[in-house]
């Protein structure tokens, strides 16, 4: 919201430059963002009277003669919107237009021309302050502005323009006079003495002439408190006078016509939305109520709307004329043809207008004022300063005003002292109290212990005990009060086991050389479908997603890891080892949210040095990790075949930890990236098996057998059956079996592999003898043979 | 006398040039059996009465001076043999080192412990909740019905059924509220999401640490000086916080929060736009509407609360210029927060 220094100054004259007010403002709660300081680019450019105009013969250009006051100058144009009469800016030679052009003698076909006469843009004002027609060709002055005057004193370009960013329950301050009233607080507080507000905003002394017979009826109570309507005949719509003109400058309005500008100025300066409709399309009583279903209205802006039961209607006895506080219905709209007008200042709740203009996708000025709450009480005041610019724009002649009220009485709000003290952790004495409430204009009536108070109407903001406190805390600074610790039983504080679980997992992978990852939840279809995702039916999606990539929660870690693996090895990160521990989502008939841990793998562990020293990802690489993973926390874990789309067929594994699948790992499939390993594993599961206490396992003090094997079987055979043939024996003296050399070839037979083991065998009660380790591998043979059909070759 | 004097010259002279194969030459050269040294020994009989005493001395002196130098020669020679046999080890010591790439815990993981740590030394319980979260808990419980003016503040992802991902960690406020009977002393860390187009300072999902203290006698002046506490000790002993008017439904009064600027220590800079301060996020004391919601009696308790964004506290620790960077993912950034 852009607040005009010059308007607040003529509202409410003080003595604090813009910076200062600025500070003063923001500390107060209304946050000035920044000042623009604006100031006129043009020099010498007044205001002039066309005292004739005619077209120079065998040309498009017109000679004009304009009067400036001073004197008549000659000047040559090629606009076609004027005619004698109009007053224009005039540029006198020796003057600069906004853009710095010069302007001068000129010579036209033989015809002098000293001066030229200026459009909007040759001014320099923003397009948006003037109206559709005032774009094109010479701007044409209000007519009763007067001549010979500089152009910077008839539109007030020079100002210093507040950028105001407000806070939500700021109602009373998004407008002109609200942001007037809160200079005027802090005017009394840098005074010390009570608020005024009642120098803000003047009510002219209007006498009401005719009569006023429009019926006006409510059956939406709680919805429209109170709706007055007032008739003003015989207007005749016009352009605005020059003083509207200015105001509408100041309060960044575009003008349209006397009419629509007056209910605009109210509106910016006043807070308060006013409909005007014409009367004379008006039909018998006006009721404030609900739509029905089906009942529809083309409004102001030629859209035909669809109504539901959520907007609050202003009909008459044809049907809906306006969305109340919304927007006005085209048909009863003021025209430039309008002869008598319908003046509607009605006190709407926030709560029905925002419904309803939500429910119609339709946000207006109006519609958010009434949305952030009004003054509750100037519904009137804000007639009758309407109707009598009405009077002044329009020679209209305003009738006695209707009313019907359902205002209830607002309550006094108590606040206590020893509650303030309380709530503050510091006492303010009761004596400081009033006076800050007396600074914000509240009326009070002191109890001893505590105070009833009565804040001004438009204080939408205050209605409880702690309301009021927060205004002791804001008019004596929020910085004023004392920093104290915490008192009371002192306990110790702790994350939750599954927090502190989560913890140790991250260091766990961290310590493993795995970079903590972190992506967004959000993903579109064609991310999934590069993973090669398509379990679509269990999607949570969004209602209202920002795009469609991010129109569903993650089903899956894969999809968003495997987005950082590819977005690393296109900026040139060529060895990529990550994890992300996050929340991943899918719906049934409702929704889940689970914990997964995602893997990826790419590239080599080591940095190459020149040592030809190479550890690269891979298969086992990968599965190592995992191992190691479930080591860490005490889980059992096994491993089985199963295929996952995004996995290669021949290079995957199913993890399996208490008999159930709690993950699976490999390598990338085929149109993936390549040599990429990926694994996932189900957090929440983890959690659960984890077993948090480690328990010391003595170990032998004799010294180990050692004894190499070798087992020639056929090549299909996976190595897990070897071993699990091996320790299946359950030989207490054997304390590992180390694989170390897998060979195929001659002199083997085709088809036939030998697997080479390390065996290492020790007592807890003895050194064993060769004969006792003899008889363990003579079993161990039997069982290779009947196991896996392999054959034993001892070395 | 000059003979003594002449024949330490020449040692000298003998044991620059000899070479180490030679030096046992040397050694029974001059103290052999027959060496010079034992030629003076039997000289001293000639030398006269006087003298004898004094050049019996002098020729100790110079046996004595000779076999030392004769050992370190002879060491030195050893340990220029001992070096030339290890020579065919010598590497070039000057290449780098061999490096695993090691694991980078995440600067939001990170950030989150060090915010929890402080805050569990201070007597706070850590607490989760849902990313999916009901209207309920998210808003109503807040203080914020339906077509609140606040509500437009967080713009809000929804799903069916009038559930949403949460835009803030205050509804664990409420969870924890509803589990828990007073004094509470709570935070609450965690993921959250607004329908906030991306841009430096702003990104649809970011995450939140949410404060939550209630007893009897839990003040505006103890929120103070827990979150100044804070501040001193996650950005350093001279920070120091400022509160300004804010409005946020669940709590009243409601402050913004700020820190000194961590850059200029509130003299003013770039980083904080000449301000000298950096805005944190918002706190105040908890509402009566929301302690009602969860049957708690405000005239029995009272409490404060607060939300900061973590990553604007990582931003503003170590000076990351733009949100966006958090989810980006690019390992030159992640490998940085070791």
């Amino acid at each position: 919201m852009l607040i005009s220094m010059k308007l607040i100054k003529e509202t409410i004259p003080n003595n604090y430059s813009a910076s200062q007010l600025a500070e003063k403002l923001t500390s107060l709660g209304i946050e000035v963002e920044g000042i623009r300081k604006i100031k006129h680019n043009f020099k010498h450019i007044t205001t002039g009277k066309i005292e004739n105009i005619e077209l120079i013969h065998d040309t498009k250009l017109f000679k004009s003669i304009i009067n400036t006051g001073k004197e008549k100058l000659q000047i040559i144009t090629a606009a076609t919107n004027l005619k004698t009469g109009n007053i224009i800016p005039v540029a006198l030679p020796g003057s600069k237009i906004a853009n710095g052009t010069a302007v001068g003698k000129k010579n036209f076909k033989g015809v002098d021309s000293h001066g030229m006469l200026c459009s909007v843009s040759e001014l320099g004002i923003e397009n948006d302050l003037v109206s559709n027609e005032e774009k094109e060709g010479i701007f044409l002055l209000p007519t009763d502005t007067p001549i010979g005057v500089p152009f910077e004193n008839v539109l007030p370009v020079d100002d210093e323009l507040f950028e105001v960013s407000l806070l939500p329950d700021r109602a009373d301050a998004f407008y002109l006079a609200g942001i007037a009233r809160w200079v005027e607080i802090i005017m009394a507080r840098d005074e010390n003495r009570p608020a005024n507000f009642s120098k803000i905003g003047q009510l002219p002394d209007i006498q009401a002439f005719g009569k006023n017979d429009v019926e006006i009826e409510i059956s939406s109570k709680d919805m429209c408190p109170f709706y007055s309507g007032r008739i003003i005949r015989n207007i005749y719509v016009k352009k605005s006078s020059l003083n509207l003109r200015q105001k509408l400058f100041l309060l960044k309005i575009r003008p349209i016509n006397n009419i629509v500008d007056v209910t605009n100025y109210i509106m910016k300066f006043y807070g308060q939305p006013l409909h005007a409709f014409d009367f004379d399309r008006l039909n018998g009583k006006i009721i404030v109520r609900t739509a029905k279903v089906g009942e529809k209205l083309t409004t102001l802006d030629g859209v035909e709307r669809k109504l539901n039961n959520h907007n609050l209607l202003i009909s008459d006895d044809s049907g809906p004329i306006a969305i109340a506080g919304v927007m006005g219905g085209e048909e009863t709209a003021v025209t430039e043809t309008t002869k008598n007008i319908f003046l509607e200042s009605a006190y709407f709740s926030g709560q029905a207008i925002a419904k309803s203009s939500r429910s119609l996708g339709l946000i207006t000025d109006a519609s958010t004022l009434y949305e952030k709450g009004i003054d509750y009480k100037f519904q009137s005041s804000a007639s009758k300063l309407a109707a009598n610019l009405m009077k002044a724009e329009a020679n209209g002649s305003p009738s006695e005003e209707r009313t019907v009220s359902y205002i209830l009485k607002k309550q006094q709000v108590k606040v206590r002292y020893d509650r303030i003290n309380s709530i503050l952790g510091e006492e303010v004495s009761p004596s400081d109290v009033k006076k800050y409430f007396d600074f914000e204009g509240f009326k009070y009536v002191d109890q001893g212990d505590k105070l009833l108070v009565n804040a001004p109407s438009f204080r939408q903001d205050i209605n409880i005990e702690e309301d009021l406190i927060e205004e002791v805390v804001r008019m004596k600074g929020y910085n004023e009060f004392k920093e104290k610790m915490l008192e009371g039983k002192i306990k110790s504080g702790s994350r939750t086991e599954f927090e502190d679980f989560l913890l140790r997992l991250k260091d766990k992978l961290v310590a493993l050389g795995l970079v903590e990852v972190n992506t967004v939840s959000l993903v579109g279809i064609p991310l999934l479908q590069s993973v090669k995702f398509s379990d679509a039916e269990e999607l949570v999606e969004l209602v209202n997603p920002l795009s469609e990539e991010m129109k569903y929660l993650r089903p899956t870690l894969l999809a968003t890891v495997y987005e950082v693996l590819e977005r690393n090895i296109n900026v040139g990160v060529e060895d990529i080892a990550i994890f992300e521990i996050g929340k991943i989502f899918h719906k049934t008939n409702k929704y889940f949210e689970k914990t997964q841990l995602g893997i990826m793998l790419h590239g080599k562990r080591v940095e190459e040095n020149g040592l030809k020293v190479s550890l690269k990802y891979d298969f086992f690489y990968l599965k190592g990790l995992v191992e190691e993973i479930f080591e860490g926390l005490n889980i059992a874990v096994n491993f089985s075949q199963k295929e996952y789309p995004a996995l290669h067929p021949f290079q995957v594994e199913e993890i399996i930890a208490d008999g159930k699948e709690i993950g699976c790992f490999g390598r990338l499939n085929k149109d993936l990236e390549k040599n990429s390993y990926y694994a996932s594993i189900g957090v929440d599961e983890l959690y659960k098996l984890y077993v948090k206490k480690i328990k010391f396992i003595p170990y032998s003090i004799y010294p180990p057998v050692k004894r190499d094997i070798a087992i020639v079987l056929n090549g299909e055979v996976p190595e897990q059956s070897v071993r699990e043939a091996i320790f299946g024996l359950r030989i207490r003296e054997l304390k590992s079996a180390t694989l170390f050399d897998v060979y195929k070839g001659a002199p083997l037979p085709n088809q036939k592999k030998s697997l080479a083991y390390s065996l290492e065998f020790s007592s807890f009660d003895k050194t064993l003898t060769g004969e006792e380790v003899d008889k363990f591998i003579n079993e161990i043979e039997l069982s290779i043979k009947e196991k896996v059909q392999g054959e034993l070759r001892k070395k | 006398m000059q003979e003594i004097e002449k024949i330490k010259k020449r040692f000298e002279d003998e044991i620059l040039t000899v070479m180490a194969s030679e030096i046992k030459e040397l050694e029974i050269k001059y103290l052999g059996r027959k060496g010079m040294i034992a030629v003076f020994f039997q000289e001293i009989k000639n030398v006269p009465e006087g003298k004898k005493r004094k050049f019996g001395q002098d020729v100790n002196e110079l046996k004595a001076y000779i076999e030392e130098i004769i050992k370190a020669r002879l060491e030195e020679i050893k340990s220029q043999e001992n070096l030339k046999s290890l020579e065919k080890d010598k590497i070039d010591v000057t290449m780098t080192g061999l490096r695993l790439s090691n694991g980078a815990p995440n600067i939001i993981t990170q950030t989150i412990r060090e915010v929890e740590d402080i805050f569990v030394s201070m007597g706070f319980d850590v607490m989760t909740g849902p990313e999916i979260e009901s209207d309920y808990y998210n808003f109503e419980a807040l203080n914020i019905p339906e077509y609140h003016p606040a509500r437009d503040m967080q713009d809000t992802f929804y799903l069916a059924q009038k559930m949403l991902l949460r835009t803030q960690t205050s509804p664990i406020q409420i969870r924890t509220m509803e589990t828990y009977k007073p004094p509470i002393r709570m935070i609450a860390t965690g993921r959250c999401f607004r329908r906030d187009a991306a841009d430096s300072s702003h990104f649809p999902i970011f995450h939140q640490i949410e404060g939550l203290v209630v007893d009897k006698k839990v003040s505006f002046a103890n929120l103070k000086g827990t979150l100044s506490e804070f501040a001193k000790r996650m950005f350093g002993k001279n920070s120091r916080i400022r509160f300004s008017p804010s409005y946020f439904p669940f709590v009243e009064p409601g402050a913004e929060t700020a820190i000194s600027c961590v850059m200029c220590g509130g003299k003013g800079c770039p980083v904080c736009k000449y301000s000298g301060w950096l805005e944190m996020g918002g706190s105040g004391m908890v509402h009566p509407n929301v302690l009602r919601n969860v049957s708690i009696e405000p005239e029995e308790y009272q409490g404060f609360a607060f939300g900061w964004g973590i990553e604007r506290i990582a931003m503003v620790k170590y000076e990351i210029p733009d949100i966006r960077m958090f989810y980006q993912n690019d390992l030159r950034f992640l490998r940085q927060f070791k």
